[in-house]
């Protein structure tokens, strides 16, 4: 069925479509509307969830946590400052392997006050042991949601889906809504292999000493390897199931690019505009769109970007005192591995800042006219 | 996860820490310093009822879908759910705790609802004991009477009632009027106290028929006659034609005597008695007007009736009385009254009315009630009978100073209303079967705290609005006797049960078990009842405070003692 909605609306019907069964959710702008839809849901019946009013973001991954360690299939979203509040309690979704998704809007942090987009909330969580993903559309949206269950109750790692606030939360697409039917099929039921039993009661999460800790955090980045391969199989699956296929990134018109911009969320789709625009002039310019943040899919991105003379990051988010995250991963990567490619690191679209097609032309002609970057930054868009 | 793990590299490590043993074993209950424990406390309408209904039980019942259930438990308690339902001045309401969050609970509509629903389904409720060969007298067939009949006959004993009129149910029957309580109800209500083996001896007046002298083969003897004795004011003129008494007008009304008395009919007195003779004397088509001493908010009369009557068109006067009844050929035409002031404020909490010297006014009227109240005819009662105030003097448990006598109702409370005189006829009742059986009143009573408003936890409780009783408009009243108020569907009956908070008392709604996180508490079905594992209860108090209607109780944990 398709329907006119919005990009937290495709996200409510993600979960409703994957039948989650417990959503604790405290509202953050600009999240809120997933709650409503979710809560909408719950009360007519179409969801069979419990839906648990929580005090804070804290207890809304705490009830979570509860929930998915009970065997049931958890769901939350949150924003921003409530996302930070969580951060104590993602560390523990992750460590005690429980397979919960959440959606995070992506908005700019406080102080100062703001509400609108950029991805230095989910960025900053990138440690907690949550597979992370981001979105390009609301139809991205809804199906990211569906995949990364499969995905997350095969590994037992929670999974994160990435959408920008307001520029998809509130803003209306066409998406394609599959049949129920359809999705229990790709999505069977959880079966938790360990869960609360209170007749059979075993204590959960005790103490691990130096002498294994360590080697539970190998099995954590043992799972996180695992998740790449497996997410691209889901993916394939989702492809033949429903007709779509994102893949764990995206290379759009790559071939023999002498400038690649890397984009996530949303500004891939302006890249698009612009490199079109440069390849129909004939000028070499491609796109790589990273879906898949975490794990990061180093070797796939080691092999595309080795051939490009010259990358062109773009970073909505920065890491203070170093540079624009993905910029830092793909430097990363490459290192020892891709000396022939220079990393050219953008900042833009802080604070809910639009990225307009001029602000990537703008990166592309930095990129062209120079051999190496002059600075690890270069602001675009900024009041320099 | 039964056999022990041996790690040599980290794939051998599990992905989560998990114990292998159960942690049953672990008694953390020994950490706690308080305890939880299952408490009931009186709900507030259950103590205000003079009868004592469990009346949180039967709305539970009936908001969980078991009208039976709710029924058998108002039949324990009171003969009389359709007559009360109707007539009760429900002060269950007045104390009903939800008052404070939104409207108070209508009671009374559920207990009618129930009582008729009984009735529909021919419910006969004839559990009783075995004959024990004793039997006991009774002299009133009004609601103490029969209420003291029906509980005596569910004990076992043979009872008789002797009934001075011609048919049982007194004040119910010859006082209030039929609008307010269908003799269909009233009568199918008297059936079912028949049915237990109760006989009822109509047209029996003590001092005329019989006398207690004749009553010796009787193992007991309960005396429930009555107030039908009129208050007379003093007035000028008081045997002029068109003079009458309240409960004489409404006792020939009562028994289809239809009378007219005339175009104008100034009522006195500020009881229900008043607001009965003038609602009926408006039915007949006069023009009623209620004199009342007082003000309107000093009125012993039920608020609602009073409020009934305005609608239907009755006219009232307050602070005045009437002093002189003059007319023309021996019949009424004018009563001439005078205004009074309020003075110092009275025992009742009501100030006193004095008369106002030369404010005489005069009422046109061609009939005058008057209803100034009632007290019991004591004429039949023994020389060494003893009285207090009018009444027959009774002890705690209404005995009274002649041995094998007891005495209820109007004759001896004197409270006026119908369910306090149901509450002495099952006082009476067991304080008699106490007595035949030789033995003493058990334990001190009641002695249950009475739940407040701050007791309950709002979370639980979404606000809803009352039920809305539906009435015959007052252009259609005036037309014959038909009830004005009509009764509860069973949807909207459910509906305002469900409303019930439950003060006080557990309704087994498995809160306390869902937020126990040690999942220390468990409902035991053998037992129909929770019960806390100790062993693992850590004493953290949530079961306790989030009882949506405290029947859970904290205390400190004395392991030292």
């Amino acid at each position: 069925m398709e329907r006119v909605v919005s990009g937290n609306e495709a996200v409510a019907y993600g979960a409703m479509l994957s039948r989650v069964q417990v959503v604790p959710a405290y509202p953050i702008s600009p999240q809120t509307t997933i709650v409503e839809a979710l809560a909408d849901f719950c009360a007519s019946g179409r969801l069979k969830a419990d839906f648990v009013r929580v005090e804070s973001e804290h207890s809304a991954m705490a009830c979570c946590i509860g929930a998915a360690s009970a065997g049931a299939r958890a769901f939350t979203a949150t924003s921003a400052q409530g996302l930070a509040l969580m951060h104590e309690v993602l560390h523990w979704a992750a460590g005690s392997r429980l397979p919960i998704v959440m959606a995070n809007v992506n908005r700019a942090m406080s102080a100062p006050w703001t509400m609108w987009c950029d991805q230095g909330d989910s960025l900053a969580q990138r440690d907690t042991g949550w597979l992370q993903f981001y979105c390009e559309d609301n139809q991205e949206v809804l199906d990211t949601v569906i995949m990364a269950y499969r995905i997350a109750e095969q590994t037992l790692l929670p999974a994160m889906v990435c959408l920008d606030g307001f520029i998809l939360s509130h803003t209306y697409e066409q998406v394609e809504i599959p049949a129920i039917e359809e999705v229990d099929r790709f999505l069977p039921s959880y079966e938790a292999k360990f869960k609360l039993d209170i007749e059979d009661p075993h204590s959960f999460n005790g103490a691990m000493l130096p002498d294994v800790y360590m080697e539970q955090r190998m099995k954590i980045q043992e799972a996180m390897a695992g998740a790449k391969a497996f997410a691209q199989e889901v993916d394939r699956e989702y492809g033949r199931a429903f007709g779509r296929r994102y893949g764990i990134l995206e290379e759009y018109r790559s071939e023999d690019a002498e400038v690649l911009l890397v984009t996530s969320g949303t500004i891939t789709g302006t890249a698009r505009v612009v490199v079109d625009k440069y390849r129909g002039k004939g000028e070499k310019v491609g796109l790589l769109k990273m879906k898949m943040f975490r794990p990061f899919p180093t070797e796939d991105v080691r092999r595309i970007l080795q051939k490009v003379r010259k990358v062109a990051v773009v970073d909505r988010n920065i890491s203070f005192g170093a540079t624009g995250i993905f910029a830092q991963e793909i430097r990363s990567t490459l290192h020892q591995h891709g000396e022939g490619t220079s990393v050219f690191g953008f900042v833009a679209g802080l604070g809910g800042r639009d990225v307009t097609p001029a602000a990537l032309k703008e990166m592309v002609e930095y990129a062209k006219g120079r051999e190496t970057p002059s600075a690890d930054i270069a602001w675009i868009g900024a009041k320099v | 996860m039964e056999e022990k793990i041996a790690i040599k590299t980290y794939r051998d490590v599990p992905i989560l820490s998990m114990s292998l043993q159960s942690t049953l074993p672990n008694k953390t209950g020994t950490w706690r310093y308080l305890r939880p424990s299952y408490v009931t406390l009186k709900a507030p309408c259950s103590r205000a009822c003079p009868i004592g209904q469990d009346i949180s039980f039967y709305l539970t019942s009936l908001a969980d879908g078991k009208p039976e259930e709710a029924w058998k438990k108002i039949l324990e308690s009171n003969p009389f759910p359709s007559v009360c339902g109707r007539v009760c001045h429900h002060p269950c309401e007045t104390d009903c705790n939800r008052k404070d969050y939104d409207e108070p609970l209508a009671i009374n509509a559920l207990e009618r609802f129930l009582g008729d629903w009984g009735m529909k389904e021919g419910k006969r409720n004839n559990s009783k004991r075995e004959k024990n060969g004793k039997s006991v007298a009774i002299i009133g067939g009004g609601p103490a009477g029969l209420s003291c009949a029906y509980f005596l006959a569910k004990r076992g004993y043979g009872a008789k009632v002797f009934e001075a009129m011609p048919q049982p149910g007194g004040m119910l029957r010859y006082g209030i009027p039929a609008y307010r309580l269908p003799r269909g109800i009233l009568n199918r209500e008297i059936d079912r106290i028949e049915s237990l083996g109760v006989k009822i001896m109509p047209g029996q007046k003590l001092g005329k028929d019989f006398g207690l002298e004749d009553l010796k083969s009787y193992d007991a003897i309960f005396v429930a006659t009555g107030a039908w004795a009129e208050n007379k004011p003093k007035i000028e003129g008081g045997d002029l034609k068109g003079i009458w008494h309240g409960l004489a007008f409404l006792g020939e009304m009562n028994t289809g005597k239809h009378l007219s008395l005339g175009r104008r009919v100034v009522v006195v007195g500020g009881g229900n008695t008043a607001i009965d003779s003038a609602r009926m004397a408006r039915r007949m088509g006069s023009d009623v007007t209620i004199l009342y001493r007082r003000v309107k908010d000093d009125m012993p009369a039920i608020p609602s009736e009073v409020e009934e009557a305005e609608k239907e068109g009755v006219k009232f006067l307050f602070q005045a009385v009437p002093i002189k009844a003059s007319g023309k050929g021996g019949k009424i035409q004018t009563v001439e009254c005078l205004k009074t002031k309020l003075g110092k404020t009275d025992a009742s909490g009501r100030r006193t009315p004095t008369v106002i010297k030369g404010s005489n006014f005069p009422l046109k009227a061609e009939a005058l009630i008057l209803a100034v109240g009632e007290r019991a005819d004591l004429s039949f009662l023994p020389e060494n009978a003893a009285s207090e105030n009018g009444r027959i003097a009774v002890d705690s448990r209404g005995r009274t100073n002649i041995p094998k006598v007891f005495a209820g109702g109007d004759a001896a409370t004197g409270e006026g209303f119908v369910s306090s005189a149901v509450a002495s006829g099952r006082k009476g009742a067991e304080a008699i079967d106490l007595f035949l059986r030789g033995e003493s009143a058990k334990g001190n009573g009641d002695q249950l705290k009475t739940a407040r408003f701050s007791d309950i936890n709002l979370d639980y409780f979404p606000p809803a609005a009352r039920a809305q009783i539906s009435s015959l408009p007052a252009e259609k009243r005036r037309k014959g006797f038909l009830e004005v108020h009509k009764g509860l569907s069973g949807t909207r009956a459910h509906a305002e049960a469900e409303r019930c908070f439950s003060c006080g008392n557990c309704i087994q709604c498995n809160v306390c078990l869902m937020v126990c996180p040690d999942v220390a508490i468990s409902f035991a079905e053998n037992e129909n009842r929770y019960v806390i594992d100790l062993d693992h209860c850590k004493g953290c108090g949530i079961c306790s405070v989030e009882c949506p209607r405290s029947a859970m109780a904290l205390e400190e944990e004395k392991w030292n003692e």
